[in-house]
């Protein structure tokens, strides 16, 4: 029996920062570029502060169990979510805001080199004078890392999500992201059948 | 035309109770069950329908049943505080016979409990949450595509059965988002209808409690030209309470045998590769999906396992359990609660096989490696001499 396991993903930061809806929207894009998608939340009675986290998970079949434990990308957008790199699978992408968490590139190195510093809230400040999209820049650069959705895709989603008036504020939001970052690094998405391979990658 | 969208598990709940005819929505927001009613403020006024923000839940299980009376299909959503609350207001939908849908989104309990944490401990209160003996339906989907499906059957079968319908979810599948395909068969699904009273003559007296000569039950009519008594003491059927020995024997019984005797043509319920199991895995809800999960890495390891999963938790699908117990060699019954179902399962099982309960309340899902380690234990035992 062939057992796909689903790609992961997890947003986590503090609540009132927009992890969730930037959730949402990937969640909608993956499906709108053919993937099965599973999104779930986690939150706590707290409108503003304390930890939140969405899980976007995505597969080419139907997604048995909508939890993963592991994930291929964390995002980490506050220091109060810190303890979920121990969450990153091995060579995983791990992006952070440096601006409110202070990463122990040490430890996290162990588990990965492919760490991404993503200056959402600075670039959201510096240039648009509104730290409340930052979600939306850290969206933009985690896209164009992980190139697991089309840019055209994102945009379109994120117009489904936010209301008229924020359509310009949001898509130069997310462009500012997308032009923050450089490398990529594509995910493995098919189960390959083994090349000859030589014991490890 | 088919299509693929995502939902959430809430959403898919309020859009199919729109599709099946649903057109007032009373309630009382509470996690995890508040994006119901926030989905269906938003959409009922474009179809023309009502939805009243109730001062809490005892008045809004009373308003479903006031509008359905009044000729219109409705529902309301809760979680357990709520559900405790509505529990005398469900016992009067029991007794008038009136059709109505409730939603219980279970989370963490007792009382206040731990609100955004999925849990399943509502299973025997959805049985026997209401006083005295009633039969009822409580339909629990695993997926959202489930919701969305089951939603649509659930006010068929309140309509059909005329009485309340349980729509059972726990927090995980109301808050999750899920892509599926929705079929044309979705789109456009079966209704049952209520009858309209212009079906009727001038001079044609409706009884909704009587039987029929086939001993079906009478479909409800909206308001209209007819008109009749609606009485939560027993009744006859002109509905006119009535309390002689004979009227009421025939009543609690018809209550009793509308369902129970139907409880076949009920039943919904799916089998994964049980055809060779020895192992059965009896799971429901987001539970069944871990479920689903270890099976499939159990038979990947040859061990001879299968899911049963029953969608109607009430009435329990009895006699193809039955089958189960005599066919199989063991069970594995998770849930999230300290055993509620296997404690009913297990009086069906006459011939002594072995029940593995695996009960978890710390507010997190079970997962496919617990249910593993369980069903290789089971293996290990049953084949070891």
């Amino acid at each position: 029996m062939n057992l796909s396991i689903p790609i992961s993903i997890r947003i986590s930061g503090q609540g009132g920062q927009g992890n969730i809806l930037m959730g949402i929207i990937l969640a909608e894009a993956l499906v709108k570029e053919g993937y099965w998608v599973v999104q779930t939340q986690h939150y706590g009675a707290q409108v503003r502060g304390g930890l939140s986290f969405c899980d976007v998970l995505f597969d080419k079949e139907p997604i048995d169990f909508p939890v993963a434990e592991t994930f291929n990308i964390i995002y980490l957008m506050h220091d109060v979510a810190a303890s979920h790199t121990k969450l990153l699978k091995n060579n995983g992408i791990l992006f952070y805001d440096s601006e409110y968490v202070n990463l122990k590139k040490d430890a996290v190195g162990r588990i990965t080199k492919k760490i991404v510093e993503v200056q959402a809230t600075k670039i959201a400040y510096e240039k648009i004078n509104n730290t409340g999209v930052s979600n939306m820049v850290a969206l933009g650069a985690m896209v164009k890392t992980t190139n697991i959705i089309s840019f055209e895709t994102l945009i379109e989603t994120m117009k489904e999500n936010v209301k008229p008036s924020f359509y310009d504020l949001d898509t130069k939001a997310i462009q500012l992201g997308y032009d923050s970052v450089e490398k990529v690094y594509a995910l493995k998405l098919d189960d390959k059948i083994t090349k000859l391979v030589r014991g490890f990658e | 035309m088919s299509r693929m969208v995502i939902m959430q598990g809430n959403e898919a709940c309020a859009l199919a109770a729109l599709k099946a005819g649903c057109r007032f929505y009373a309630g009382y927001p509470i996690t995890p069950s508040s994006e119901v009613a926030e989905t269906m403020a938003r959409e009922l006024p474009k179809v023309g329908g009502t939805f009243i923000q109730m001062e809490d839940e005892i008045s809004s299980a009373a308003a479903i049943i006031g509008a359905s009376l009044s000729g219109v299909k409705s529902m309301t959503a809760t979680s357990g505080p709520g559900f405790s609350l509505m529990q005398e207001g469900i016992g009067y939908g029991v007794m008038t016979e009136t059709p109505c849908v409730f939603v219980n989104v279970m989370r963490g309990g007792p009382s206040t409990g731990m609100p955004t944490k999925p849990a399943q401990g509502d299973i025997m209160q959805l049985r026997w949450g209401t006083h005295g003996d009633h039969q009822i339906i409580a339909l629990y989907p695993s997926t959202v595509e489930e919701v969305y499906k089951y939603t649509i059957k659930a006010f068929n079968y309140a309509e059909k059965y005329r009485t309340p319908v349980f729509l059972v979810m726990d927090e995980t599948l109301g808050h999750m988002r899920e892509s599926f395909f929705l079929t044309d068969e979705e789109e456009n699904p079966e209704i049952i209808q209520r009858i309209k009273d212009t079906e009727f003559s001038d001079d044609e007296l409706f009884h909704p409690f009587d039987l029929g000569e086939d001993r079906t039950v009478a479909p409800l009519v909206g308001m209209g030209k007819t008109r009749f008594h609606v009485s939560g003491l027993v009744h006859d059927e002109t509905g006119f309470p009535a309390g002689q020995a004979e009227v009421a024997e025939k009543m609690i019984k018809h209550l009793d045998s509308k369902i129970r005797m139907y409880s076949e043509e009920i039943s919904i319920y799916e089998e994964y590769m049980l055809s060779d199991a020895e192992i059965v895995v009896v799971a429901f809800g987001t539970t069944a999906r871990s479920a689903l999960r270890a099976v499939k890495m159990a038979r990947s390891d040859k061990i001879p396992v299968g899911l049963f999963k029953p969608v109607t938790i009430w009435p329990a699908p009895v006699s193809r359990i039955k089958k189960l117990f005599r066919s199989a060699n063991a069970f594995i019954i998770p849930e999230m609660n300290m055993g509620q179902y296997a404690q009913e399962l297990s009086k069906l099982n006459k011939t002594n096989k072995h029940i593995e309960m695996l009960n978890k309340i710390n507010g997190e899902l079970i997962t496919p490696e617990e249910i593993l380690d369980s069903i290789t234990k089971v293996w290990i035992q049953l084949t070891e001499i």
